[in-house]
């Protein structure tokens, strides 16, 4: 009855955020000192087509109305069209969508895994040389730019060493040597479920580098914050309790404290979730990776304010979704965390 | 023949990086199987740090710089980390002063139960469930599958602390040492908590040592009294024995004791505080704060001489007399 309770009135809230949002990015479009109609029919359009253009887009109406109309099409899951492909700004969305999440699902689950590891192999022998190594790590993946990263691991991995291909998803030539069968959009897992075992070696081996590039902040703020709270917790009264009825030092660091220590790393873990997903324009850009981030930047340049807001909205349920995992999860870990607050 | 524990001339300094000072003066305490013995003194005077030092669970910045401690006459210190493991929460357990701070959190009280019985018994999981809830029946729990299946948070103080005391029955232990099981507790619970402690003791030929700063509540469950100050033994001896006691120390402790027939504001504390640094004083650890300190005290530390069977005190009025 409590998490009924609790998903009614989060829901409940979430509607209000995005209507907030929506009202900012619309506000945001529309405000931009630049003309849609003119930029839609394109340079060498006369004065009066742009004119009759903007008429037909409502651009001539009240602002008021021109949210209200906006907010009509929305509910019904119609962006609009994008003004340089002309396509629908949902359609344009889907279609790179699934190489970013793609993308951000290899660099958040390596820098979970990286970050925990790191932050209780650090604890667990404090004041240690691996502690030494283990924090020297973690402040450079959150100090180092991952525009920089990406470009050294370019330098290092592609032009020095030879080990990973400079960017893009698959090779070139794959798509007529093994082509991937489209099942999910997300390559990799594509290619392991339908056998293709060239198309998975090969798109994992794109993936890796900007992966790791991504992965490499959130890797960091996960190891610091799991480091800083173990180190708490190993001082606490009930791992003494554990020690002294003869638990070993490794089951009590990597279970019986970093369950009670978790809690606060699963907070930043939903945080740089969204830090990752603009941080995954930046890499795919660098990486020539054909997702959201490519769609965003060149959104941007061109003012093709339906697609920036498109995106923008989409950014905003992303976040609130993962606070909600976020806290479903640490409900589930700790008895004491009630889910009504 | 061999006591169950004893700690034999033991000292303890804590190095803070700084400065390193003495907790722990060259105390012995000896406990037998059947008998509590009863460690007293006043916050700060080290009776935690020397409960700890059994099982070697002192802090990283404590370091044991004489004596030793032996269990069955095995020495304690010089045990492999591997044996020190078997030993902790099988022949010696341990129960701790706040049980709400003790248990683990975020673990059912089966999980934690189950994990104690995993590491020291090899037996199945239907057993090992039999096993959990004959000591949670043992400890006077009833209910048992429900407080098997609760989070510390959802149990109330006396129960922790019953089940802390399953806990540390269930590797079937010879010693049980107990850091002040009573003080976080409701004064009636705490009564409970302390005739639970003689039943176990009674029921497992249990040797027990009961560390507690109230004189007052230790003298009603136990057979001998080691009162510690400022890491070293004042006095000691058998209960009746501190019905007259003869160090100035204990006297006080024993007045601070408010009763029933205290005027309100007439409250009798031992004026001061326990020194910092009690291993770098030449005299008598005491002298500082004792109504009836004489020169000689701040010369040499009064050894502690036996006074009688069984009883002794480190004070020179008492060879004086």
């Amino acid at each position: 009855m409590r998490r009924l309770e609790f998903v009614i009135t989060r829901f409940g809230s979430t509607l209000m955020v995005l209507l907030g949002v929506t009202v900012i990015t619309f506000l945001l479009a529309r405000t931009v000192p630049t003309d849609p109609a003119a930029l839609f029919l394109g340079p060498r359009a006369r004065p009066e087509e742009i004119a009759k253009v903007a008429e037909q887009m409502g651009l001539n109406d009240p602002l008021p109305v021109q949210y209200v109309n906006y907010m009509k099409e929305l509910v019904q899951g119609d962006l609009g069209n994008s003004i340089s492909t002309k396509r629908p700004v949902l359609d344009e969305i889907f279609a790179r969508l699934p190489a970013t999440l793609e993308l951000l699902f290899a660099g958040m689950t390596t820098a979970i895994i990286v970050g925990i590891l790191i932050g209780v192999f650090s604890a667990r022998w404090k004041d240690k040389p691996i502690d030494w190594g283990g924090r020297a790590l973690a402040i450079l993946g959150v100090s180092i730019p991952a525009f920089f990263l990406g470009m050294l691991f370019q330098i290092v991995f592609f032009r020095w060493l030879g080990w990973f291909p400079l960017g893009g998803r698959t090779s070139v030539d794959l798509r007529f040597t093994s082509p991937i069968t489209d099942v999910t959009g997300f390559l990799v897992f594509d290619a392991l479920i339908t056998g293709n075992w060239e198309g998975f070696k090969d798109a994992l081996w794109h993936l890796f580098l900007p992966a790791m590039v991504l992965a490499a902040f959130p890797a960091g703020l996960i190891a610091r914050m799991v480091r800083a709270t173990m180190s708490d917790v190993l001082s606490l009264d009930y791992i003494r309790t554990a020690r002294a009825y003869g638990q070993s030092e490794n089951l009590i660091a990597f279970k019986l404290a970093l369950k009670n220590a978790i809690g606060p790393a699963i907070a930043v873990i939903g945080l740089s979730f969204a830090y990752a997903l603009t941080g995954s324009f930046f890499v795919e850009i660098i990486y020539t990776w054909p997702g959201l981030g490519q769609l965003t930047v060149n959104a941007l340049l061109n003012l093709d304010y339906p697609l920036i807001m498109g995106v923008t909205l989409l950014g905003a349920i992303a976040y609130i979704a993962v606070n909600f995992i976020v806290d479903i999860v640490q409900a589930q870990l700790d008895p004491r965390v009630s889910l009504d607050d | 023949m061999t006591k169950l524990l004893e700690i034999n001339d033991l000292s303890i300094e804590f190095d803070s990086g700084a400065e390193r000072n003495r907790a722990i003066n060259n105390i012995s305490i000896t406990v037998d199987r059947g008998e509590i013995v009863g460690v007293v003194g006043e916050s700060g005077c080290g009776k935690t740090i020397t409960g700890l030092s059994v099982l070697r669970l002192l802090p990283d910045t404590a370091s044991i710089t004489s004596g030793n401690v032996r269990i069955d006459g095995d020495d304690v210190l010089s045990l492999s980390n591997k044996k020190l493991r078997a030993l902790r929460g099988s022949k010696v357990a341990m129960i701790f002063q706040d049980p709400s701070t003790s248990l683990n959190p975020v673990f059912t009280v089966a999980s934690q139960m189950r994990r104690v019985v995993k590491q020291h018994r090899d037996i199945s999981s239907a057993e090992t469930r039999r096993l959990m809830s004959e000591r949670l029946e043992a400890v006077g729990l009833s209910d048992i599958d429900r407080v098997l299946a609760a989070y510390p948070h959802e149990l109330s103080g006396g129960m922790k602390q019953r089940v802390m005391i399953a806990m540390a029955l269930i590797g079937e232990p010879e010693l049980l040492i107990a850091d002040e099981p009573t003080t976080a507790l409701d004064v009636t619970v705490q009564s409970q908590i302390l005739a639970l402690l003689m039943d176990i003791r009674d029921r497992f030929d249990l040797g027990i040592m009961l560390i507690s700063h109230d004189l007052g509540v230790v003298s009603q469950v136990v057979d001998r009294v080691v009162v510690l100050y400022a890491g070293s033994v004042v006095e000691r001896g058998p209960v009746p024995h501190f019905a007259e006691p003869e160090h100035p120390y204990t006297k006080g402790l024993i007045g601070s004791i408010p009763k029933s027939t205290t005027e309100r504001g007439s409250l009798e504390p031992i004026e001061g505080t326990v020194p910092y640094d009690p291993g770098g004083i030449g005299g008598c650890v005491y002298a500082s704060r004792c109504p009836d300190r004489m020169d000689v005290c701040l010369e040499a530390a009064p050894s502690l001489d036996a006074v009688g069977i069984g009883t002794a005190v480190a004070c020179y009025l008492v060879g004086q007399r």
